[in-house]
């Protein structure tokens, strides 16, 4: 309990850290976030207008001024506007967190079910050629850019067998909804099993060489029961913290993967974001996904906890 | 009696293919239209910063006037809730009439079922002041130059105003086109939430938005053209190649990103899609700050020039989208003038003989020039929209031939325009700017070239003479000649232009294209599609 009081105090201040860092890169940024959201438009303005722009917009203030009265909304809860749609941050965020969730949900399920298995049974079936091949797809599977692999999934599924969708994320029914999911879940999902499943092969090749296995099998255990009670939960600890990382990874970088398949969610608001150099919305985005950093640490560190009673009982 | 058969299934099937041509030619009630657009940053018209946005807002507010590329190639300018417009005073005073019975779209926040008030005079006037007032309004220059003032006659006309005659005010992207209609009971009720739930009278009412997913409309039964259409689906799909993909797959039936130059060919002889040349020329040209003493000169300036096989580059990096032509308003357009070409041969040659003129000579045989000890040097800042990088390092290559050793540099958009405002000591290569007006917003008065350093006086005279101009016969021979005395002066080497493909199924009949715009239902189209 004072452990997990103790993380939990730090993460106030890792958050302000977190905030200035990035405000002070985003100085250091050049470009005009004016530019950013009007474009060429800018040159149709008259300069009244893009100077009463810049004043709304505080963009003229000294930078110490624009970083007191930055921490001191956010300390508030408030996150700005968006200068692009002028609508507040904290609601274009919460508007696509729905989908990115959803995104990251069912791949992190499918990169949970496939390379945990797929990785043990390489560790039992070692040397095989069994064990070859999916060592061998796992290492294709990491190996290939998601980018192509997103587009060469379209090309297959959905253009040649016309079997999926393209793009979007679907208003229907479950399944409907489902179909539209396939495709961005598996491109972000495959390189994740790969590698996770070449981890989970190692720390089970490591678990089965221990003296306790071969003590379980020569007393004359079922083999199931084996993998269920010892190999299982021993080989899971390396692949705890893997997960945590990769779940993190999965709310905050999947923004290349949202704009191929035009998924509504953050991180296609945050390329958008640095696109059209809307700063608050920067800010904010880069702010929650530092925030979904430290809480996934957290939860991982508690999931120590768990599974392994000699964290609890130290 | 076999010989009668034959004839008899003959004839059914001559009545069944004619029954297929009366079934493609015939209007057709129903069905959605889907279109792909790649963003939306606002629905509310005084906001709307890009293109896109204007697209499905388009469909939902009606505008006083709409202009519109016509089938040869014209613009023609079509009354929209102004039936027709009286031009006085030498172009200062325009009485619009407005058109009767239109009435606002219902069963939302503001107007109940059945309850849309009749749109007036008094509304146009709302939506001008708002448009001009309202903080971070993105009302154009053009307009806010010209405007003196507006004022409902009556219920059914509005006299606008203004300092002086305006040659572009009517056309797309400029001027009254940012002027939709809309009430001022959705400002006073909804307030920022005009953003995202738009009400007008347009053909098309406005049903849903989801953020970055879709906008979905539906036939406006009061509008006094009845739309063939049951409504219009917009997706939001970021990226142009995935557009392809889904308009592809049959997921949509327009595409309004410009079709990427890799995929035309394949498009081109498909009897399942329509490839329309949007002739909506960019032009390409790289500017000289001739405040750099380097670029000072006009004789350096056309040594670089002639030093740059522009024709050439264009074609090989940009391929079908290239098109030829020197200057900045494109083939097509008034005011666009093959005879700028003549300053712009590709002769090296000619190069390497005015900059030994001018004292640059291979001092130490590495291959570039040297005057007093210094090479011949000067960086080109470029940004990084597809291809310009490949054009840049071809006019790098081409450059080094001659003695110029130029150094490229990428950046992207927000840097290369900041850069540019600043005054960068550079050659800046831009990508831009092309059809009605642009050569006027280029380089006449406050225009981009000032930036540049760049204020010809005569060339700017003429310009702002042709501004006034409202016929654009009348007003092309001074474009060209005020063209004329900025090209042969070499501030800036234009490689050519670029046009932009847009790509629709065959599905889609009677459509009236997409130009600042989204053209479905017009006194001489009516958009449908085929079952």
């Amino acid at each position: 309990m004072q452990y997990l009081f103790r993380r939990l105090i730090i993460v106030p201040f890792l958050l302000l850290g977190v905030a200035t860092i990035v405000f002070g890169l985003f100085q250091l940024t050049p470009g005009d976030p004016l530019v950013g959201r009007f474009g060429l438009q800018i040159t149709n303005m008259t300069p009244e207008t893009v100077q009463r722009l810049r004043n709304e917009l505080g963009l003229d203030d000294p930078v110490p001024v624009q970083y007191v009265r930055y921490m001191s909304n956010l300390l508030r809860g408030d996150l700005g506007n968006s200068i692009t749609t002028r609508a507040p941050v904290l609601e274009e965020i919460m508007a696509r967190s729905g989908a990115t969730l959803e995104l990251a949900l069912v791949a992190f399920l499918l990169i949970v079910v496939c390379s945990i298995p797929l990785g043990l049974l390489a560790a039992i079936k070692r040397g095989s050629l069994l064990d070859r091949f999916m060592m061998g797809g796992a290492l294709l599977g990491f190996s290939i850019p998601a980018f192509w692999l997103g587009t060469m999934l379209i090309l297959l599924f959905a253009i040649q067998f016309k079997v999926l969708p393209t793009s979007g994320r679907g208003d229907g029914a479950l399944y409907e909804r489902l179909q539209y999911l396939v495709l961005p879940a598996l491109t972000i999902s495959l390189g994740s099993i790969g590698f996770n499943s070449r981890i989970v092969r190692s720390a089970a090749l490591e678990v089965i060489s221990q003296a306790y296995i071969t003590t379980a099998h020569s007393k004359g255990l079922h083999p199931r029961r084996v993998l269920m009670r010892h190999l299982l939960p021993n080989t899971l600890m390396p692949v705890v913290t893997l997960l945590g990382v990769q779940f993190a990874s999965l709310l905050a970088g999947t923004a290349i993967i949202e704009t191929i398949f035009a998924w509504p969610g953050m991180g296609r608001l945050a390329i958008n974001a640095i696109g059209r150099r809307d700063y608050p919305l920067i800010l904010g985005t880069t702010l929650v996904f530092s925030v979904v950093y430290i809480l996934t640490n957290l939860v991982v560190d508690l999931l120590y906890m768990v599974i392994d009673p000699r964290i609890r009982l130290g | 009696m076999k010989r009668f058969g034959t004839l008899f299934v003959l004839v059914l099937l001559l009545l069944a293919a004619v029954g297929v041509v009366d079934a493609q030619d015939t209007p057709v009630e129903g069905g959605t239209l889907r279109i792909a657009l790649a963003s939306i940053t606002s629905l509310d018209p005084v906001f709307i910063a890009d293109d896109t946005s204007v697209y499905p807002s388009s469909l939902v507010y009606q505008y006083l006037v709409r202009a519109r590329r016509l089938d040869d190639g014209t613009i023609g300018y079509e009354g929209d809730l102004a039936e027709s417009w009286d031009i006085e005073e030498g172009g200062t005073i325009i009485t619009f009439h407005l058109r009767q019975g239109m009435t606002f779209h219902d069963g939302n926040a503001v107007f109940a079922e059945g309850e849309g008030r009749e749109v007036v005079a008094d509304d146009v006037v709302f939506s001008m002041n708002r448009l001009l007032t309202a903080e971070g309004s993105v009302a154009p220059a053009d307009l806010k130059t010209a405007y003196q003032s507006i004022e409902a006659v009556d219920d059914y006309t509005v006299r606008l105003t203004l300092s002086q005659p305006d040659g572009v005010l009517f056309d797309g992207g400029r001027g009254l086109s940012f002027l939709a209609i809309y009430p001022h009971e959705a400002i006073e009720t909804l307030g920022d939430d005009i953003r995202t739930t738009p009400i007008g009278s347009g053909p098309f009412e406005f049903v849903e938005y989801v953020v970055d997913e879709r906008v979905v409309l539906q036939r406006n039964e009061d509008f006094y053209i009845r739309p063939l259409l049951d409504g219009v689906e917009f997706s939001i799909i970021p990226d142009a190649n995935g557009q392809v993909l889904a308009i592809e797959a049959g997921e949509i039936d327009l595409m309004t990103s410009a079709v990427p130059s890799t995929d035309i060919d394949r498009f081109r002889d498909n009897p399942d899609f329509v490839l329309t040349d949007t002739l909506i020329t960019g032009s390409t040209q790289m500017i000289f700050n001739i405040n750099v003493p380097l670029f000072s000169d006009v004789r350096f300036r056309e040594a670089v020039a002639k030093a740059i096989d522009g024709r050439g580059i264009m074609r090989a990096v940009y391929g079908t989208v290239a098109v030829d032509g020197c200057g900045t308003t494109g083939p097509g357009w008034p005011g666009f003038s093959e005879d700028l070409c003549q300053y712009f041969p590709y002769d090296p040659d000619t190069s390497r003989a005015i900059l030994a003129e001018l004292g640059w000579a291979d001092a130490n045989g590495d291959g570039i020039l040297d005057k007093d000890g210094e090479p011949l040097s000067f960086p080109i800042e470029a940004w990084n929209i597809p291809e310009m990088p490949r054009a840049m390092e071809a006019v790098v290559t081409q450059l080094r031939e001659v003695g110029i050793d130029a150094q490229l540099e990428i950046v992207e958009f927000g840097t290369w325009i900041e850069d540019y405002f600043a005054g960068a000591e550079k050659l800046m290569p831009f990508s831009g700017f092309c059809c009605i007006g642009g050569t006027e917003s280029y380089w006449g008065p406050g225009g981009l070239g000032e930036a540049m350093g760049v204020k010809d006086e005569a060339a700017q005279a003429l310009l702002v003479e042709a501004l006034t101009v409202l016929d654009p016969v009348e007003r092309a021979p001074l474009i060209i000649q005020a063209a004329d005395a900025l090209y042969s002066q070499y501030y800036a080497i234009p490689l050519g232009f670029i046009t932009n493909f847009q790509l629709r199924s065959a599905r889609v009949q009677d459509f009236g294209g997409i130009f600042w715009w989204s053209h479905l239902v017009g006194a001489d189209f009516n958009t449908w599609l085929t079952p």
